[in-house]
């Protein structure tokens, strides 16, 4: 199931109010209840005092007067009330006519304390009942202030009833208020939250089908949104970098396929007219021999420089195995050079080495060979006639130094490091096509990096180019 | 004619320079920018055949110092960057025609060729003077209706004076147009060629076609 942001808020905003709408209803609720009960039981204690004064006590009788017509409460067939009278034994003396033959509870306390609390009543009705246990006012006594009472000699229990319904009536339509104010604010709020939502995501659907107009046919387009809301300018911020990164690739790519073209059409253009022109008149045998060969060189040249392609390309996929073993540095530094000392010689150059005791090397020689060798052709190629090369070694705690430089170079400072891209022919001033098609110092930077070195190139601007090679010793 | 191929890679400029000297044309060939900026300083070509990368001076470099040099010699480009721009670049900075490579060679010829024409103000590739036709595609010439047999260099001179026809041309221009810049070959040596010519094209009962201007040169036309 997929997740939507604008589900998820909406639900979750949603299920926090309902949470604080039920507890502050359900808060409320109980407030009320609370009061109306104080209130309810407020009544019945004041009516259980009240009717308290009318309980005396004569010699040794206790007499009950009350006058029916102004408490006809007791006496209704709808919703009486009660009240009954027991002596201290719990021998009820007298009851309401409401009660019938019933009993309320006989429920007695500490004297003059009126005690409420919930009984059943007849018919198996909830009531509130207020009991007090006293000792009744002696007969004659009626003008006297009952200031203190004298403690009596017949302690009696007045209970008073009365059914709750009316007050449960009360609350359950308070609940029922509350809980449809409640649903009815939650529905709302749910609705509105959800067009609120949708309204301000609408700028991620916009987001969306601008992202959706992208193609890599035009990698320069960038996204831009008028008023992207705060929270989205990061997220278009870091889509534009990456479209730039991507445009930036591609348009290498796009000119590394060039270049690969070109390599590969000027081999093929030599092919081409070598056959035609051999194939325009007869020839004695000799001439295709020499035709034959020349196209053999030209095949083999692009056979070169495919395999290279390749092999950067498997190197760019993280596909080249490595084989490590001890390797002695310095004498594979000179097995390196010796194929070019006599070109050295040929064109007059000096050749000076300087080398610290930089001991073996964890590392594949094989593909440490290659590098230095393609370094060391470049430098020999490159060193002007009669120039200087200087092939150094130089021994750190982690790692060795290969320092390699000619003289005569004609590189601008700025350009050095590019003489690593692929194809990138600075040296186009000195080189024929075909000889060095570009790749050599692309892999021997890949071939470094690979064997855990670094490599650099730098020149200065009285022409001396130099390529430094930094090496872990394992 | 005379052809100056700038191209530094050698299959290329070996196959190309042969394959034009076979077809009659007086080829010198430069390996680099320097060297190529030299010979179409220096030379009278009638065409350059130009690579565009190239060691020592890119190609374009030597077509623009060559135009402000105030040279008109017509310039093919012969290139492996052959996209639309870079056709519309060096057409742009005064090269005549534009052939990416690979090409097939027998296009590479027929451009210089036609080339060479526009350089003579002459569209038609077959060149009529009285009762000579030249056919310069099929490199046949023909008089009377009758086909006459010629060598690579008798045909070049043939043809070189073709296009001249009417005008007097010198010896040193003859020499400029018909041999290669190396040539070993003996002051006299046009003289002696135009001798073999004279002995192919003419008989007593025609009309003389090749005629000499002491001190000057030679003119071919049906005049005198």
């Amino acid at each position: 199931m997929r997740r939507s942001i604008q589900g998820r808020l909406v639900v979750g905003t949603i299920g926090a109010a309902a949470l604080v709408l039920a507890l502050a209803g359900s808060g409320l609720y109980l407030l009320v209840r609370a009061s109306l009960r104080t209130e309810f039981d407020l009544a019945l204690t004041g009516k259980v005092r009240a009717l308290a004064t009318f309980v005396e006590e004569d010699e040794d009788r206790v007499e009950f007067e009350l006058d029916r017509s102004a408490m006809p409460e007791f006496e209704r067939r709808d919703h009486p009330e009660y009240f009954e009278l027991w002596l201290a034994d719990g021998r009820a003396l007298q009851r309401s006519s409401s009660l019938q033959e019933n009993d309320l509870p006989f429920v007695t306390g500490a004297p003059e304390q009126v005690i409420c609390r919930s009984v059943t009543l007849p018919h198996d009705r909830p009531g509130r009942l207020a009991a007090l246990t006293f000792g009744p006012r002696r007969g004659n006594e009626d003008d006297q202030a009952p200031v203190a009472p004298a403690p009596s000699r017949t302690a009696v229990t007045l209970a008073v009833a009365r059914d709750t319904a009316e007050l449960d009536q009360t609350l359950l339509r308070l609940a029922l208020l509350l809980a449809c104010v409640g649903a009815g604010a939650i529905f709302v709020q749910a609705v509105v939250l959800a067009w609120i939502v949708r309204r301000r995501l609408r700028p991620l659907r916009g987001l969306a089908s601008r992202i959706g107009e992208l193609n890599e046919a035009d990698l320069a387009a960038r996204v831009v949104l008028d008023n992207v809301p705060a929270e989205l300018q990061p997220v278009v911020q870091r889509l534009n970098d990456l479209l730039e990164k991507l445009e930036v690739a591609f348009a290498r790519e796009r000119s590394f396929n060039a270049d690969v073209a070109h390599e590969l059409r000027t081999p093929l253009a030599g092919l081409r007219a070598t056959f035609e022109v051999s194939l325009s008149k007869p020839r004695s045998p000799d001439e295709y021999r020499n035709a034959l060969t020349r196209s053999l060189e030209i095949a083999t040249q692009m056979h070169a420089m495919v395999e290279n392609l390749l092999w950067l390309g498997r190197a760019e996929a993280g596909q080249i195995a490595l084989e490590q073993r001890p390797v002695p540095l310095e004498a594979l530094l000179r097995e390196c050079w010796e194929p070019f000392a006599v070109q050295a010689q040929q064109r007059g150059l000096h050749v000076t080495w300087r080398s610290d005791a930089v001991g073996t090397l964890e590392t594949d020689r094989e593909r440490l060979r290659q590098a230095l060798s393609t370094i060391f052709d470049n430098a020999a190629t490159h060193a002007d006639s009669g120039g200087t090369i200087v092939i150094e070694a130089r021994a750190a705690a982690q790692h060795v130094c290969v320092i390699v430089s000619n003289t005569g170079s004609q590189l601008a400072p700025q350009d050095a490091p590019r003489v690593f891209d692929r194809f990138w022919r600075g040296d186009a001033a000195r080189h024929a096509t075909g000889v060095h098609c570009g790749l050599g110092l692309s892999i021997a930077q890949k071939t470094v990096r690979l064997l855990g070195g670094a490599i650099s190139a730098t020149a200065t601007a009285d022409g001396v180019f130099r390529i430094r090679i930094e090496m872990p010793r394992g | 004619m005379h052809v100056l191929l700038v191209e530094d890679y050698a299959p290329v400029r070996e196959a190309v320079a042969q394959g034009l000297r076979e077809a009659g044309f007086a080829v010198d060939v430069a390996v680099d920018g320097e060297e190529g900026w030299w010979y179409a300083r220096s030379g009278e070509y009638d065409v350059i055949v130009l690579d565009l990368m190239l060691p020592g001076l890119d190609g374009l470099t030597i077509l623009r110092r060559l135009r402000a040099a105030g040279r008109d010699t017509h310039v093919l480009i012969l290139t492996a960057k052959g996209t639309p721009p870079e056709r519309v670049r060096g057409l742009d900075l005064g090269a005549d025609d534009y052939l990416a490579k690979p090409f097939a060679f027998e296009e590479l010829l027929a451009r210089v060729r036609a080339l060479v024409r526009r350089k003579y103000d002459a569209k038609d590739p077959v060149i009529a003077v009285g009762d000579l036709r030249i056919d310069t595609a099929a490199r046949a010439a023909q008089r009377n209706g009758q086909p006459i047999e010629l060598t690579a260099r008798e045909y070049a001179l043939l043809e070189f004076l073709a296009l001249r026809a009417g005008e007097v041309v010198s010896r040193t221009e003859i020499w400029e147009h018909v041999y290669e810049f190396h040539s070993a070959a003996e002051s006299n040596v046009v003289d002696v060629y135009i001798g073999y010519l004279r002995r192919k094209l003419e008989r007593p009962d025609w009309p003389t076609l090749i005629h000499t201007r002491r001190g000057q040169g030679y003119m071919l036309g049906t005049g005198t």
